[in-house]
């Protein structure tokens, strides 16, 4: 996918004496969407960005070294002893030292030589690297200006970390004007530099708008910037919102506890696997965490008592992305974990008073948010007509958030059928997930007029293609092949056992699913659940069986 | 009795020569008849041996055995005999072969029987004709004459060349009588136009139009030119064409087509080979020496092709192989047999043309060594040159050259391996083009080894071969005192009483004269001679030009000294300087000028330019120039107002050090408006330049004091992300402290991210926060912020617990505020950090009871000591 960004002028931080104004330029190609106020706490608003910047600039996925200059090296020094063995002369073994001598003056000689051509070099490469690199490379945030606050998202160039800054409108002192939207800000290494020299003690005006600064004269723009966004990039972006409908185990963290973890994470670093970071959870008490391989435990506070109802071990892993909170910490005024399970993703929730920080990570580094995680599966779908979508879409483009039922009272919609819109719109990055707020927003990611029959063509073509296992389950439901053994209604939904024949031999599935048929636990006898457990999402048995419960719901109804 | 040796031969049979001798046997006063035969001389086996026979019997035997190989057919060679009988005898193959001898050895006396045989060839049409006209011509008899003329009308490529080369042979013959030099003229002059006819219009057009008989590269380069832009198949064509003209333009043209050509491809082929004809003719040895390394080059990598040519056999359209690896190894022989006729007939020519054979080899002619193949293995030519008088090499079948054996792989330590070393050495000169054209290293040692043996030759070198020789790739100069030798040489020729100028220039603009053995002799020089050069208009306009920047800075603070001294030079030479400096420099040359004219011709310059243009020059000029623009407005104080502070400000940062040192020169000269608003120099301060920082640290420092700074400007230092920045500022507010709202200073300190300045902040706080819990409390943030920082300074981590505990220790709410800090650290895992929290709760807790955390304090135990901890 090809994106454009073009700014009339600079994001940045002028501060005077007294005074400081930060202005972020929106991309002009967007929807014109604007804020302008006065800060109350600049301080709270830096350690967010701070901590923005970590996920836009954190890429830690695994790269093999470069070993061909060691190889040659290696080659090198096999050829010279073989050659030393050869040589059985006295003669000749001076001969060949006094010429290595000489070899090593001249290579000596061509380092002094080239020297200045290297210093210029990486002098070119330092130019690229802090100037052209994030023309290239760094895709900026996605800032969206919403009635009650203000959100900056981003997400990592690795594909496995995903951050939304949440400004309340009670961090500003005064508001003059906003215009609710979405838009992309003009973004880069130099500007997070400056946002470190926010200070309370100066007046800091606080503006999002078109300009920003340094306004070229006769309307010519003062960046451009096209970048070729991979698909897996977009997918894994809007991912994260089926991630965070999930049903997913909440913990409550004190600050001490992330600084905790945080801490060891700067400290210490594993050589050798495993690597994981191992959650404890036993109902009623303490969640504890260990790092592996140290099995070193950390208790967390009284506030991280856990409220399932069974014990259970997650373990997750890709941890030193945790450093991306370090700038936080301080800042903390509580904080929420959410746990999806075993090598599945987990979102952070920092609470920093009138601000909220998110951050979500995939289960680990190299897993990516897209990849093989079919996250989606894991929420039940029902199907949704275009006019079911634009209907919803419109209904949370007015008040721009809302709750599901909320929705349902205004589109005349069940609850079902809006939850599933709702989902559909996330995967089309219409809306967005918000967590702590416990409601979706409105959020268009990308800047083309909303067509619900195209989305809607668009989404199921993309799930058909891209979710072999949903198709599978499907052909499986149809011809028959899945039953239910028992069905026992609990608290929280629907324990279920079923009986499923596949392509393979005939198995067992166990499943956990809410009323609404999103699955919070599964099981299944299958050799893909024992090699991966959910890591890559539900396996087909499991999506067959949900389909004979939901059948039966609407029999039932 | 002394028996000669008797060599004989027979035309046809395995064996073709035959040697009977005598030589002493074991047995003293007896003899052995040796009788040793073979397909050729080289080829002699060890031979029978007969005997043995005492010395004064041996006559007998001896003729027995020379009656018995008569009797097979073999007969005694007679010097002389056999290439005139050759040339009237039946075999085409023996006369061609008896005239090409004829024609080396220069044998007139054969002429006659030569002309005979040229006569019926032409007159028969035979292919023989070329050949024989060819050496008739070559001997210079005029009789070839209509021959040749003949043969120059024809349209047959073979006939033509040689008709036209044999009128050119004889152009040079002194035994032309007048009357057949005219026709000779004429003959020339209709087979030039006709050559011209057949070139394409667009070359025929340029050639008419330049004088052939210069040699501007600007004319060789505009008949290239114009015949690359042509049909590429003709390009053949236009060479052969252009090498026939003869003159040194077109010569020159035909070589640099060749060049670009790929002479294998089948329409350009069969003229490179005519092209290479004709050098052999006219031992051009340049061309020779071109066309023979091409051949063998692209012998390596093409195996040649099959195209629909007509056929020069029966003038038929049909496929023919161009360029097989028969034709190739046959090509490349001929080169080595033209070459080893050199050496045997024309000795001085030989040295000179091989060494232009060896200077087009280079490493892409190399090969990796397999086996006994070495990197040079298929460099057959280069093989016969440089080691054909060796033995470690043997030629193979495929014209390879393999060592003899792995032992003899390194090059020997002591003799020679050259073909015709006594050539070398004759013509010795052709060691200096084997030097200054070389591109393998065994070829430029090669040359260097015989300059060693002749160390005279630098002596008698001409300046161009002194210059060429300073030119060689640095790889090969490396580690031997060539460079040096030459400009020992040079420095020998070069008189300071009357230098050279133009020497002195050509040194100066020369690619290697940033070697520090060239580098020393021309500083000398331009020490030496500055009293002349600095005085003569050409030479200080060009000098500044030099190459090495060095030299061209030599050159400059030379001309900076003679200009200070001298104030009639510089007005008569300002107007120069300036009219160069404001032309575009996309070289970065004029660096050498800029000096000069901003240290010693400001004045003059800035005389005649006023302010408004100095502007314009800074905007636009080239970088040289606008560092002269930049040293002209740091001559004008009242420039800052023309310039505005912002403009300032960005001339500060340039990339030129020059303008950078004029806004310098700015800033302090107008201090006064930069007290009254120092913002500029926070801008400054943060500069990516090192003197740009320097004055702005400079100024802040010393020249605007705190009135003008005040404490926003202090702490606005201390806000920098650039820890340069922070120093000074810390310097400052610790300079002004006392001058301070110290608490103020504090809250503002305590909110910068960087740890050295937090740390700063605590040292501030530790000796100046009020008491109180309201001072204290202010400072949460920065508190929170060191406690929960994942990887603090330990000392300042610290720090801020002791001075919570001592805070706290003084009231309760200061404990209260303290403790309930404290209390969320409690549960660290750092032990450290654990244990001073716990120790500072504990005191805190013992000393106002009313307080509660997660610690209790057990009543039983030993109460701690406050005082301790104040």
């Amino acid at each position: 996918m090809k994106l454009q960004f073009k700014y009339a002028g600079s994001s940045g931080i002028a501060s005077d004496l007294g005074h400081s104004r930060v202005a972020f330029a929106t991309n002009v190609l967007r929807e014109p969407s604007f804020l302008e106020g006065d800060l109350a706490r600049p301080l709270v608003v830096r350690e967010g960005l701070a901590a923005l910047h970590a996920v836009v600039v954190s890429d830690l996925k695994y790269r093999p070294k470069d070993r061909l200059e060691f190889r040659a090296w290696l080659e090198e020094q096999d050829r010279k002893f073989l050659q030393s063995l050869a040589l059985k002369s006295e003669d000749l073994r001076a001969e060949l030292e006094q010429k290595e001598a000489r070899l090593e003056e001249l290579r000596q000689r061509r380092r002094a030589r080239l020297a200045p051509f290297r210093a210029a070099r990486r002098q070119y490469f330092e130019h690229v690297w802090t100037d052209q690199y994030e023309l290239d490379w760094i895709l900026d945030p996605v800032i969206t200006v919403h009635p009650d606050e203000l959100a900056f998202e981003a997400f990592s160039r690795d594909e496995s970390s995903y951050g939304r800054f949440a400004m309340k409108y009670d961090l500003f002192r005064k508001i003059d004007a906003f215009e609710c939207g979405t838009t992309n800000v003009d973004y880069s290494t130099r500007l997070y530099r400056h946002l470190n020299r926010m200070r309370s003690y100066r007046d800091t005006r606080f503006d999002v708008s078109p300009s920003g600064f340094s306004v070229t004269s006769g309307g010519g723009t003062h960046a451009e910037k096209k970048i070729d966004l991979p698909e897996s990039w977009v997918r894994g972006f809007l991912q994260v919102q089926s991630v965070m409908a999930m049903g997913l185990t909440r913990l409550e963290l004190a600050p001490i506890d992330v600084f905790n973890l945080v801490r060891f994470v700067r400290r210490f670093k594993a050589k050798a696997s495993p690597r994981a970071l191992r959650w404890e959870l036993e109902p009623g008490r303490r969640a504890k965490v260990v790092f592996e391989p140290w099995e070193h435990a950390i208790e967390l506070s009284p506030a991280a008592v856990y409220e399932g109802p069974k014990r259970q071990t997650i373990r997750t892993w890709g941890r030193r992305r945790l450093r991306i909170l370090e700038r936080l910490v301080g800042s903390l005024e509580g904080a929420e974990v959410y746990l999806a399970g075993h090598g599945m993703p987990t979102i952070w929730v920092c609470d920093l008073g009138d601000a909220t920080f998110t951050l979500g990570l995939s289960g680990w580094t190299d897993n990516d948010w897209t990849g093989e995680s079919r996250f989606s599966l894991l929420s039940r779908k029902v199907d949704v007509s275009a006019d079911q979508l634009a209907a919803t879409y419109h209904a949370l483009r007015a008040p721009r958030f809302a709750t599901p039922a909320q929705l349902a009272e205004a589109t005349g919609l069940g609850e079902e059928h809006v939850k599933s819109a709702l989902s559909f719109l996330c995967q089309a990055g219409r809306a967005m997930v918000d967590l702590p707020g416990g409601v979706y927003r409105h959020r268009d990611l990308f800047h083309s007029p909303f067509d619900a029959k195209k989305e809607l063509a668009k989404l199921k073509a993309a799930a058909e293609e891209a979710d072999p296992k949903a198709k599978a389950a499907r052909a499986i439901f149809e011809a028959g092949g899945a039953r239910l053994i028992a069905r026992r209604p609990v608290q929280t939904g629907y324990k279920l056992s079923g009986s499923v024949r596949g392509a393979g031999a005939r198995v067992r599935p166990l499943l956990h699913v809410d009323h609404e048929g999103s699955i919070i636990e599964a099981t299944c006898t299958c050799a893909e659940f024992e090699k991966h457990k959910l890591t890559k999402g539900p396996c087909e048995h499991m999506l067959a069986l949900r389909l004979v419960h939901m059948r039966r719901l609407e029999e039932e109804a | 009795m002394q028996i000669d040796p008797v060599r004989l031969h027979r035309q046809s049979g395995h064996d073709r020569v035959a040697v009977v001798s005598l030589e002493p046997a074991s047995t003293p006063g007896t003899v052995l008849v040796r009788v040793a035969r073979g397909p050729s001389a080289a080829q002699l086996g060890g031979g029978t041996s007969y005997g043995p026979y005492p010395a004064d019997q041996a006559q007998e035997p001896f003729a027995l055995a020379v009656q018995q190989l008569k009797d097979e057919g073999f007969a005694e060679l007679v010097p002389g005999w056999d290439l005139i009988t050759a040339l009237k005898g039946g075999d085409p193959a023996a006369r061609c072969r008896a005239a090409l001898r004829c024609a080396w050895r220069g044998k007139t006396d054969a002429a006659d029987a030569l002309h005979a045989a040229a006569e019926a060839a032409v007159a028969g049409k035979r292919g023989e004709a070329c050949l024989l006209v060819e050496s008739l011509a070559r001997l210079g008899d005029p009789r070839a004459l209509p021959l040749a003329i003949a043969l120059a009308e024809k349209k047959n490529l073979s006939r033509r060349r040689s008709g036209v080369e044999a009128l050119r042979l004889l152009h040079g013959s002194k035994a032309l009588p007048d009357d057949a030099r005219d026709t000779l003229r004429a003959a020339l002059a209709a087979a030039r136009q006709r050559g011209l006819q057949r070139l394409p219009p667009a070359v025929a057009e340029v050639l008419g139009a330049m004088d052939e008989e210069s040699r501007k590269k600007e004319d060789v380069k505009a008949l290239v030119k114009a015949a690359l832009a042509g049909d590429p198949r003709r390009l053949g064509l236009v060479a052969d064409v252009l090498y026939e003209a003869g003159t040194p333009v077109t010569v020159g043209a035909a070589r640099r087509i060749l060049a670009r050509a790929q002479i294998e491809r089948p329409h350009v082929w069969r003229y490179a080979k005519s092209v290479l004809k004709r050098a052999m003719l006219r031992r051009d040895a340049k061309t020779f020496g071109f066309l023979a390394h091409a051949v063998e080059h692209a012998a390596l990598t093409s195996p040649g092709a099959t195209a629909n040519l007509k056929s020069g056999w029966d003038g038929k359209k049909k496929p023919l192989s161009v360029f097989s690896p028969k034709t190739q190894q046959y090509v490349r022989r001929a080169c080595w047999r033209h070459l080893r006729d050199l050496a045997r007939h024309q000795p001085a020519a030989y040295a000179r043309t091989a060494a232009e054979v060896l200077v087009h080899y280079s490493p892409k002619d190399l090969r990796p060594p397999k086996g006994l193949v070495g990197a040079y293995g298929r460099c057959y030519l280069l093989g016969r040159v440089l080691f054909g008088g060796g033995e470690r090499l043997v030629l193979d079948r495929k014209l390879r050259w393999r060592y003899r054996s792995p032992a003899v792989v390194g090059r020997p330590k002591q003799g020679r391996e050259e073909s015709f070393p006594a050539l070398w050495d004759a013509g010795r000169e052709a060691y200096l083009r084997v030097l200054t054209g070389a591109k393998l290293p065994d070829v430029f040692h090669f040359g260097l080894e015989g300059l060693e043996r002749h160390p005279e030759l630098l002596r008698h070198a001409s300046l161009a071969q002194l210059l060429g020789l300073l030119g060689a790739p640095e790889e090969f100069t490396a580690g031997t005192p060539l460079v040096e030798k030459v400009c020992a040489e040079l420095d020998r020729r070069f008189d300071p009483a009357r230098p050279d100028l133009g020497l002195l220039a050509r040194l100066l603009m020369h690619p290697q004269s940033g070697h520090p053995a060239v580098r020393a002799i021309a500083q000398r020089w331009l020490d030496q001679s500055a009293p002349t050069w600095t005085r003569e208009e050409r030479s200080i306009f060009q000098l500044p030009l030099a190459v090495d920047p060095v030299l061209r800075d030599h050159v400059a603070r030379t001309l900076v000294e003679a200009f200070r001294a001298d104030p009639a030079l510089r007005a008569a030479h300002a107007e120069g300087f300036l009219a160069i400096l404001k032309q575009p420099d996309e070289e970065n040359r004029h660096g050498g000028f800029a000096r000069v004219a901003r240290e010693a011709l400001v004045a003059e310059l800035g005389a005649r330019l006023e302010l408004d243009a100095i502007l314009a020059w800074l905007d636009e000029g080239s970088a040289a120039g606008r560092s002269v623009a930049g040293a002209l407005l740091a001559a004008h104080p009242e420039g800052l107002k023309a310039l505005g502070l912002p403009r300032l400000v960005t001339m500060a940062g340039d990339e030129l050090a020059a303008v950078r040192a004029a806004a310098h020169a700015l800033l302090r000269a107008n201090v006064e408006a930069l007290r009254a608003d120092p913002a500029p120099l926070f801008a400054l301060a943060e500069s990516e330049w090192d003197d740009t920082r320097d004055v702005a640290f400079a100024l802040l420092r010393d020249e605007v004091g705190l009135e003008h700074l005040g404490m926003d400007g202090l702490v606005g230092l201390c806000d920098s992300n650039d820890e340069e920045v922070e120093a000074l500022g810390r310097e400052l507010v610790v300079r002004h402290f006392d001058e301070l709202d110290a608490e103020q200073v504090l809250y503002r300190l305590s909110e910068h991210p960087s740890r050295a300045m937090r740390a700063f902040a605590l040292g501030l706080m530790q000796t100046h926060l009020r008491d109180g819990f309201v001072p204290l409390a202010r400072l949460e943030g920065y508190f929170r912020a060191v406690l929960f920082d994942t990887w603090p300074s330990r000392a300042l981590k610290w720090g801020v617990l002791e001075l919570l505990l001592r805070r706290g220790l003084r009231d309760e709410r200061q404990a209260q505020f303290a403790a309930g800090l404290m209390a969320e650290l409690l549960r660290t895992h750092t032990r450290g950090d654990f244990e001073r929290v716990a120790h500072a709760l504990a005191v805190l807790q013992t000393k106002h009871p009313a307080i509660e955390t997660d610690l209790r304090v057990r009543s039983d135990a030993a109460p701690p000591a406050p005082e301790a901890a104040e």
